[in-house]
């Protein structure tokens, strides 16, 4: 990606060696002026020996900025559209009680107050890119509320975090489930990492729900997790039964910690775009004036770096 | 811009700098009162913490009285070192510092007097959350905290003015403050002729099924059954409820049993009612008002009536002070003063009563009774499974009995003896299956004459035959005697008249008790005699009377000790000690210990003094001997362990002082500071109960001095009972194919260097189950079990499933380090187990071979020789995701049998031999993570290269500006 930049680069810089007076390029402080040739390879050289540094940085920068802040606005904005959404299946009935459900569909609301989820819509699939929207439930699992181990993943840097703050319940904690069954109290029974001892047997009709998200220990902690954990809660009441059609297996992407290598198609449409943007503007630059391409340009360059940041959080862990 | 005007900059940059100073100045004015209030002070909170298990609390203690303010003020601190998993019995050890120093001590800590002691700590088990939030119903109150006798609750006073009527918390928290508080009136008929006259505060207690008992004076306005009320001895069964005592330096330490609904269902404690550890520090009640009566220990206002640390012998003319005493543990000041440490408890041991199949019963060893209460929920409890039941029997009358055909399983310590002229013990094929490493051990409460334990104990096998063949003569008769009829000790037999008993002579240079014996005393120098020490049960190792492998361990071990053979076959110690006529020449090992010492008493002795318990039993003249009372030998180890954990003397050696029906009693709880008592219990009770237990000599160098001189100790090693001595003593068991099992190499001690680690009480047990002969679904059932406990059941953890301490993993090893040659584990006896459950499953009239050849169904390869080399210590942690558990469908889980080491082909297998249903193992797994890989690492990769690439061009940029002309 940084390549096809620098090659942008370069031909605003061979452009702005015309008529017009030197402008201090943003994406590069080269001084065109002195050089003597405008396709001089070392005047290229010299100039790319700054581009790509500061290119990168840039977008190094813009990434950083994308998974910790962006995401979480991206999937705050998909959250109020689901929730419409599942509200409106609330009332007319209509939610999802038997699986197999389409993915991306919501399935619950789930609240845990010591752990900072406030109404979250949950979302049927676990691959990354359905765990932008939120926490997602794992497909071969019973919907929670049914009888069974019910599995919820969720991210915890990125994407607004949802479950970032479930490692720090503690044993009696609630989490409310409401789904199109009704409302399910669980109470947290345990907090487990790798290593742990598994939980004990759950009983003939019990239900337990299992939030699956990931976090590391050290100078990791908070943005750069190594492991997944899991908390345990235990339903206090009756647990639906579950009805039959749980699908057996999930797709490998669907995993824990997986990535989503399908989604080489939708980066190289992105990355696409980017370089159709970069070319658009450098001739804007030219036609239309510096000022004009910012107004125009910005906009547009910032909506497809933002797609593109998006396809590319879709090759990372899905509960980074 | 150079012209500006100097004092104008000069003055923006003061500006500027007192700008940036004030920020600093606002934090530290806001840090000051924070630092302050980090201080606890009085009335805050306790602040708690916990790590792990463990739980601890601080909190400052302040008395304040009315008009006067504080007068005393402490900060309190406490720690309990278990508070997560807790078993029914588990004694928990609660240590503080801060405290105010108790006056009027009395020792025995748990009966419901040492509430008189003046500032002692009480600690109770409580039920509910101790949280304004909760409904009331579930609140930890002074109502549903447990006291075992209704005198702890009920308060009486002939004063006009009650302490609690002058308490200002009480008024502050709406606790009564009237005359009579919780008294019905009219009295109910029961209460007649028990309630003293004068004001009175009586505390309910609410049980956990809802009920509300009055409590009352002896329990007359109805007490829970539990709870003990009139005619029934206080001082012979102590409670949980302790007032204990703190030193002059304000530390302390007890130890806390805990109950569950096992033993106490009104009180309820369970893995779903939560219940507290109480720890209540009295600091004294903050008096409103100090009314002078007459009798100064009325008096409101009193600090104390006895000096911190003494003893209250009943010679102080004034009684404690009773606004100090624990007798108000419930009045607000002290109760504001609580600490309550939430408990959550592990799978009950009865969890499988409420399974109503038919269990599948193994017949067995009291040393397997912790284990099963573990293990057993795991099948009970799901339902596809089936009720398991340990019912515990001795284990020789075990094995005879699966021999006749009556029992289809049983558990021994030992393999049996194979009789003369046949190949095997059992009539029909049956593997001796090895299940679990445990052993015995010899459990002490031994104090020293300053107030504290001992905590070390070394035994030799001559020490605990001496104790064992009653040699030691526990009362001074034997010396006295020789009054009797006249002759000095150190006469020789020669001169003995008639009635002259040949063993008082024998034994007449014996020691009296094992802490007046010089070899004692070689081996545990140090040791201070306390002044009333019992001669009598310490005299003896009090052990158990019925048949038990254990006790043919036990024997195994002191015959094998050339010093010992020698002495019991009569050869004197160094220092002259003999071995008791009755006893000399015994053949061991034994499988229960005989009483077979007859002398008796002669006519003046009786223990209390009282001719009653001498005269009634037969003619004037007490004809029962006198030896066997002193050991008084238990049902069962768990009863010995109770004695320890409690510090009673079973000894028969007390009187019920009872004209029509005279009987000899046990001498009960020790006193405090006095105790010397030594038992034969099972390691895994040992660490339930927190029992001190001795090291026994595994090692003798041959050049060591035998004599009676001072270098008697050296050379000679001791070992305890920890997890890598029984390890190493587990590693030197040799299969021995005459038998059919693996047997412990007791002639190792104390001659062979490679034992020097080994614990010698170890022991394996193994289940014996036949394989021909069951009926089908007892079969497979039984091959399900045997396959667990080679697998999953020997995960070592408080969890339903795993293995509780006292118990050594028969799958783990140790490695190898400067002391000692690496362990490994006992892969042998696993593989043997889990052969043996292919086998009982298949009921195919095989036993495998103790020495493994090719492995019948595992795919990988082994060599078969007996290198310990090829064979690194190896987990067998079944692996299952959290992912593949849901019940709907069918479990994808694989159980990985984890290789390590060089051994690189015993990969992962995916096929076990035995059953293929694998639920128990779903019970106790590890938890698998996920690794995130590189792809977690993005965002610190994005910023190192935001860093670089930032850097870069500003290096690049300067460059260039520096070069520009």
């Amino acid at each position: 990606m940084t390549v096809v930049d620098a090659d942008a680069f370069d031909l605003v810089i061979d452009l702005s060696d015309g008529p017009r007076s030197p402008a201090p390029d943003t994406f590069s402080t080269s001084t065109p002026s002195r050089v003597s040739s405008r396709r001089d390879p070392r005047a290229i050289a010299r100039a790319a020996l700054l581009a790509i540094p500061a290119a990168l940085a840039v977008l190094a920068v813009w990434f950083l900025l994308y998974g910790l802040v962006l995401s979480g606005v991206e999937q705050h904005v998909m959250q109020s559209r689901l929730y419409d959404e599942f509200r409106l299946q609330l009332a007319e009935e209509t939610t999802p009680l038997a699986e197999p459900v389409q993915a991306g569909s919501p399935v619950a609301i789930i609240n845990a107050p010591s752990a900072g989820i406030h109404n979250l819509i949950v979302v049927e699939g676990t691959t990354s890119r359905l765990l932008m929207s939120g926490p997602g439930h794992l497909s071969d699992t019973p919907l929670p509320g049914q009888a069974g181990m019910s599995v919820i993943f969720g991210r915890s840097v990125t994407f607004g975090a949802p479950f970032g703050r479930i490692t720090q319940m503690t044993v009696g904690d609630v989490v409310t489930v409401t789904t199109g069954q009704g409302v399910f109290r669980y109470r947290v029974e345990d907090v487990r990492r790798p290593g742990s001892p598994l939980p004990p047997t759950l009983d003939a009709g019990g239900s337990r729900l299992t939030l699956v998200t990931s976090a590391s220990g050290g100078w990791r902690s908070g943005w750069a997790p190594t492991h997944t954990m899991y908390v345990d809660a235990l339903l206090a009441g009756k647990a639906q039964p579950v009805p039959p059609g749980v699908p057996a297996t999930v797709s490998p992407a669907s995993l824990p910690m997986h990535n989503d290598p399908s989604a080489t198609v939708a980066l190289i449409f992105w990355l696409e775009g980017l370089v159709l943007v970069t070319f658009a503007a450098s001739w804007t630059w030219v036609r239309w004036g510096r000022f004009e391409t910012w107004i125009v340009g910005a906009p547009v360059f910032l909506a497809v770096l933002w797609g593109t940041s998006d396809a590319l959080m879709r090759f990372l862990p899905n509960l980074l | 811009m150079k012209t500006t005007m100097p004092r104008r900059r000069v003055a923006l940059a003061r500006f500027r700098m007192a700008l940036a100073a004030l920020p600093l100045v606002a934090l530290t004015a806001l840090a000051a009162p924070a630092a302050v209030a980090s201080t606890p002070g009085c009335g805050a909170r306790p602040v708690t913490s916990t790590k792990g298990a463990s739980f601890t609390a601080a909190e400052a203690l302040c008395r304040t009285f009315f008009e006067k303010g504080v007068v005393d003020r402490r900060s309190f601190s406490v720690k309990v070192s278990d508070t997560t998993n807790l078993r029914n019995n588990q004694v928990v050890s609660v240590s503080w510092s801060g405290a105010h120093p108790t006056g009027g001590i009395i020792s025995a800590e748990q009966f419901a007097s040492a509430a008189d002691q003046e500032y002692p700590v009480v600690l109770m088990e409580c039920r509910g959350i101790d949280s304004p939030d909760v409904p009331a119903a579930k609140r930890l109150t002074q109502k549903t905290c447990w006291t075992a006798t209704p005198g702890e609750r009920v308060i009486s006073t002939p004063s006009p003015y009650s302490m609690w009527s002058l308490d200002a918390d009480n008024a502050k928290d709406g606790i009564c403050t009237e005359r009579y508080c919780n008294v019905p009136i009219p009295l109910p008929s029961n209460c007649d002729g028990e309630v003293a006259p004068g004001p009175q505060f009586w505390l309910p207690f609410d049980a956990a099924d809802g009920t509300d008992y009055g409590v009352g004076p002896t329990g007359c306005d109805g007490a829970p059954p539990e709870m003990l009320t009139r005619g029934e001895d206080p001082t012979i069964i102590p409670s949980d409820t302790t007032y204990a005592e703190t030193a002059l330096n304000g530390t302390g330490s007890a130890k806390f049993t805990i109950m569950t609904s096992e033993t106490n269902t009104s009180l309820g404690c369970s893995q779903t009612v939560p219940c507290s550890l109480v720890i209540i520090p009295i600091e004294g009640i903050n008096c409103n008002a100090n009314p002078q009566v007459s009798s100064p220990s009325y008096e409101c206002e009193s600090m104390g009536t006895f000096p911190p640390g003494s003893l209250n012998t009943g010679a102080n003319p004034y009684p404690p002070a009773q606004a100090v005493t624990g007798a108000y543990w419930w009045s607000g000041s002290n109760w504001n003063h609580r600490i309550s440490v939430p408990l959550s408890f592990t799978t009950p041991a009865n969890a499988c009563a409420n399974n109503q199949q038919a269990p599948l019963d193994f017949y067995g060893s009291e040393v397997m009774a912790q284990a099963a209460e573990q293990w057993d929920p795991a099948f009970c409890l799901n339902s596809k499974l089936f009720n398991v039941n340990v019912v515990q029997l001795p284990e020789p009358v075990a094995k005879s009995s699966l021999q006749q055909g009556f029992i289809e399983a049983a558990i021994q310590g030992e393999p049996p003896s194979v009789p003369a002229g046949q190949k095997s013990f059992f009539t029909t094929p049956t593997v001796q299956a090895p299940i679990a490493v445990s052993g015995f051990a010899i459990a002490y409460v031994i104090d020293d004459g300053n107030g504290a334990e001992y905590t070390q104990l070394r035994l030799d096998p001559r020490l605990l035959a001496k104790l064992l063949t009653e040699s030691y003569p526990g009362t001074t008769n034997v010396q006295d005697n020789w009054k009797i009829t006249g002759e000095p000790p150190g006469s020789g037999p020669n001169q003995c008249p008639a009635k002259c008993n040949s063993a008082y002579a024998a034994m007449a240079h014996n020691p009296q008790s094992i802490f007046d014996d010089p070899e004692f005393l070689a081996l545990n120098p140090g040791f201070h005699v306390p002044n009333g020490i019992q001669p009598g049960p310490a005299a003896t190792l009090f052990s158990i009377l019925s048949q038990s492998d254990v006790m043919w361990a036990l024997t195994s071990y002191i015959n094998a000790d050339p010093e010992a053979r020698a002495w019991l076959n009569g050869k004197p110690d160094p220092w002259g000690m003999v071995v008791n006529p009755a006893y000399k020449g015994i053949k061991l090992p034994v499988e229960s210990w005989p009483l077979l010492d007859t002398t008796t008493n002669g006519p003046d002795y009786t223990e209390s003094g009282n001719p009653f318990c001498v005269g009634a039993l037969g003619n004037g003249e007490a004809k029962v001997p006198d030896r066997p009372l002193i050991d008084d030998p238990q049902d069962t180890l768990a009863n010995v362990a109770y004695n320890m954990q409690y510090g009673i003397a079973a000894s028969l050696i007390s009187c019920n002082n009872s004209p029509l029906t005279p009987e000899y009693t046990p001498l009960g709880p020790e006193t405090l500071g006095n105790r010397f008592l030594i038992g034969l219990v099972s390691l895994p009770e040992a660490k339930e109960f927190d029992l001190d237990t001795a090291a026994l000599q595994t090692y003798a160098s041959p050049e060591r001095e035998t004599d009676n001189g001072p270098e008697f100790a050296a050379g000679r090693l001791f070992v305890s009972p920890t997890a890598s001595s029984l390890q190493a003593a587990a590693a030197l068991m040799q299969p021995d194919p005459s038998v059919g099992s693996w047997v412990f190499p007791y002639t190792d001690f104390p001659g062979n260097a490679k034992a020097k680690g080994a614990y010698p009480g170890t022991m394996l047990f193994s289940a014996d189950v036949p394989t021909r002969g069951l009926p089908e679904p007892d079969a497979r059932d039984y091959g399900k079990y045997l396959s667990f406990a080679a697998t999953t059941g020997q995960v070592q953890g408080f969890r339903v499933g795993q293995l509780p301490s006292g118990y050594v993993p028969m799958t783990s090893g140790t490695p190898a380090s400067r002391s000692a040659p690496a362990q490994k584990g006992l892969l042998d006896e696993l593989d043997y187990t889990e052969a043996a459950a292919a086998d009982v499953e298949a009921q195919n009239g095989k036993v495998p071979p103790l020495v493994p050849g090719p492995p019948p169904h595992s795919t990988t390869t082994t060599t078969t020789t007996t290198t310990t080399t090829t064979r690194t210590t190896r987990t067998t942690t079944t692996v299952v995701t959290a992912t593949t558990l849901a019940p709907g469908s069918t479990p994808s889980t694989t159980v990985a049998r984890g290789g390590s080491g060089p051994v690189k082909k015993k990969g992962t297998t995916t096929t076990t031999t035995g059953p293929p249903t694998i639920q128990p193992v779903e019970v106790a797994g590890k938890t698998l993570g996920v690794e995130a890989g590189v792809g977690g690492l993005a965002l610190p990769l994005a910023l190192l290269v935001a860093v670089l690439g930032g850097l870069w061009s500003a290096l690049v940029v300067l460059r260039r500006r520096r070069a520009r002309p």
